[in-house]
């Protein structure tokens, strides 16, 4: 029997032992900080990953995050200077910087953590936004209005033992019932730029058929031009060589006969003529010969 | 103790008799077992591409050489961690291809609505950081692009970015995640970040965005057609300022060749006429009369009495000329 007893003990003991040696053991991983409390009074934060040691069964352990911490905040309205509605989405992005604050004002919870950031950052989300104009609020994307967000909360969570590191807007959008009357707006807008080219295209091929018309008309009359002084050309060497040719009293006379009948000729043929001759005419003395 | 053995029927399924015949078994079996299982537990092995992280009471480290290693059993935990390109889509699902309207429907600075997709890609550069920085870094990889992808497309207008300026959107992006993401500093990298799709955000606005295109391919139209028209004009006028010219020429030389022409029958007839002027005069003058009388009238004025005589000169003539 005493020797059963004996086994007995030495297994109590034993197993003391093992709870006693993983009591006093810390074990700390990378995310996170160990926090030592002993009778609920903070006494030290571990902060390296590894093994420590603390009093068994007196001092407790509780593990905070040390990672950075996302936080996806809901979707949400908001209301511009302009009366436009908006919708918003954010997150942001925190970390735990005093392991007192937070363990004081959030027992070191991470939901509750939570919960003040959301209404944190949409109080200053909801009051930058309804200090500008829904125009400011979509050309100051780019950085600018999450500035403004951070710039707003100012430094209000320190008291929480929290660091925002960053407030970004994912989405910033108008509510759905909005979004028709953007949509007519782009197909009006679609449709002017349409007409434009439209416009633009017709205005220019005409220009182009214009110059066109312009030279073509020009060179064809540069050209008229340029024919009117060959041919004067040739009538001027025409001129000449016969004036050339009819240098001599004698030829000239004899020029000016036969041009002369030419030109009875060509004038007195055809129907219908008459020829009224001096009674003292050769020809006429013809006639009356006749007669 | 004799007594039990008495009553203990059979005796070998006593107890102790049982432990005395197995115990040796089932100790046996046990300490294989544990050997096994520190056998089992004392090595690991890694792929090319994949790390390790080696968790020694919580503190970490990565191992990122392939091959077998060893671990302490029980008291080391390993965690692998996928070092390839890894990809995942924003505004649209891959797998079902929906399109998903919160992430991809986006206000450019012009007011327009675009719907644009994006694939990004990431691998891991740092596995203990990966592991241990934050609790989701793809989560936060994803919002951080989310957000740059945002304020990026709010600075260009709707046809920058649905047209031309889609390269320099990606590389604004690309840039901001980078910064953001070095901020951070959560173990993992961006690769790439790639426009898959800009696009009108309903059927009707994209109709209107097409009428545009058509318009201005109709424009383009318009101008090739006027050039067409030039291009056949131009030459035709050349031509027929050509033909103009040539004529020109021709009329100037055909002008001198007549000059010469008269000039040649003149000297010829000169020179007849000069042996004998006065009857080849005369001779010349009957012709011509002759062959204009027929077709005359002829009216004889005497000076001192008037219009005296109307000859009848188609009788006179009857036979002649005219038939």
């Amino acid at each position: 029997m005493k020797k059963t007893i004996a086994r007995l003990i030495m297994i109590i003991v034993l197993l003391a032992a093992v709870a006693v040696f993983y009591s006093s053991m810390i074990i700390t991983y990378e995310n996170q900080y160990s926090v030592v409390k002993r009778f609920g009074k903070i006494e030290r934060v571990i902060d390296k990953a590894g093994i420590s040691l603390k009093v068994p069964f007196i001092d407790t352990v509780s593990a905070v995050p040390k990672s950075i911490q996302f936080y996806d905040m809901p979707e949400s309205d908001v209301i511009t200077q302009d009366k436009q509605a908006m919708v918003v989405d954010n997150y942001v992005l925190w970390r735990v910087v005093d392991l007192v604050a937070f363990n004081q004002n959030l027992n070191s919870s991470v939901a509750a953590a939570e919960g003040r950031i959301d209404a944190t950052v949409y109080n200053a989300i909801k009051n930058v936004i309804g200090n500008l104009s829904q125009a400011e609020v979509i050309s100051g994307r780019d950085g600018e209005l999450d500035n403004k967000i951070i710039d707003y909360i100012g430094d209000s969570m320190k008291q929480y033992g929290i660091e925002l590191i960053s407030v970004e807007t994912k989405r910033l959008d108008l509510p759905v019932d909005n979004r028709n009357a953007v949509y007519e707006r782009m197909i009006s807008e679609r449709a002017q730029k349409a007409a434009t080219y439209t416009a633009e295209g017709e205005a220019e091929a005409q220009k182009i058929r214009n110059e066109t018309d312009k030279q073509v008309a020009i060179s064809i009359s540069n050209a008229e031009a340029q024919a009117a002084a060959i041919i004067a050309e040739g009538e001027a060497e025409y001129m000449r060589i016969l004036a050339n040719a009819y240098n001599t009293p004698e030829k000239s006379e004899f020029y000016t006969f036969i041009r002369a009948l030419e030109a009875a000729k060509a004038s007195l043929t055809g129907e219908e003529k008459t020829l009224i001759l001096s009674a003292d005419s050769p020809l006429a003395k013809i006639f009356y010969n006749i007669d | 103790m004799s007594d039990r053995n008495v009553y203990d029927y059979p005796p070998r399924f006593n107890l102790r008799s049982f432990f005395n015949r197995f115990g040796k078994l089932i100790i046996s079996l046990i300490v294989i077992g544990v050997i096994l299982l520190f056998a089992f537990d004392s090595f690991y092995t890694i792929k090319e591409e994949e790390q390790a992280v080696v968790i020694t009471f919580g503190k970490a480290s990565a191992v990122n050489t392939a091959g077998l290693h060893f671990k302490l059993p029980l008291i080391q935990k390993v965690k692998k961690v996928n070092t390839t390109i890894q990809g995942f889509t924003i505004g649209y699902d891959a797998t079902t291809n929906q399109n998903i309207e919160k992430e991809s429907m986006m206000i450019t600075r012009d007011f327009n609505f675009v719907n644009v997709d994006f694939f990004v890609e990431y691998k891991v550069s740092d596995p203990v950081k990966a592991l241990y920085a934050s609790d989701e870094p793809v989560t936060i990889l994803k919002n951080i692009a989310q957000s740059s992808i945002r304020s990026v497309v709010g600075r260009y207008d709707v046809d920058s970015v649905i047209t031309t300026g889609k390269n320099e959107i990606q590389s604004e992006i690309k840039q901001s995640i980078l910064e953001k993401l070095n901020r951070q500093d959560i173990g993992i990298q961006l690769v790439n970040i790639s426009i898959q799709d800009a696009e009108p955000p309903t059927e009707e606005v994209m109709k209107a965005f097409k009428s545009v295109e058509t318009a201005k391919q109709g424009k383009e139209t318009a101008i090739n057609n006027a050039t067409k028209y030039q291009n056949e004009q131009l030459p035709q006028a050349e031509a027929k300022v050509d033909r103009i010219l040539q004529e020109a020429e021709s009329t100037k030389t055909k002008r001198i060749n007549e000059a010469n022409a008269e000039v040649a029958k003149f000297n010829k007839m000169y020179e007849e006429y000069i042996k004998n002027p006065a009857i080849t005069k005369q001779r010349m003058f009957y012709e011509a009369m002759e062959s204009i009388l027929p077709d005359l009238k002829v009216i004889i004025d005497s000076s001192d009495s008037g219009i005296q005589k109307l000859l009848p000169l188609d009788q006179l003539m009857e036979g002649g000329a005219r038939e």
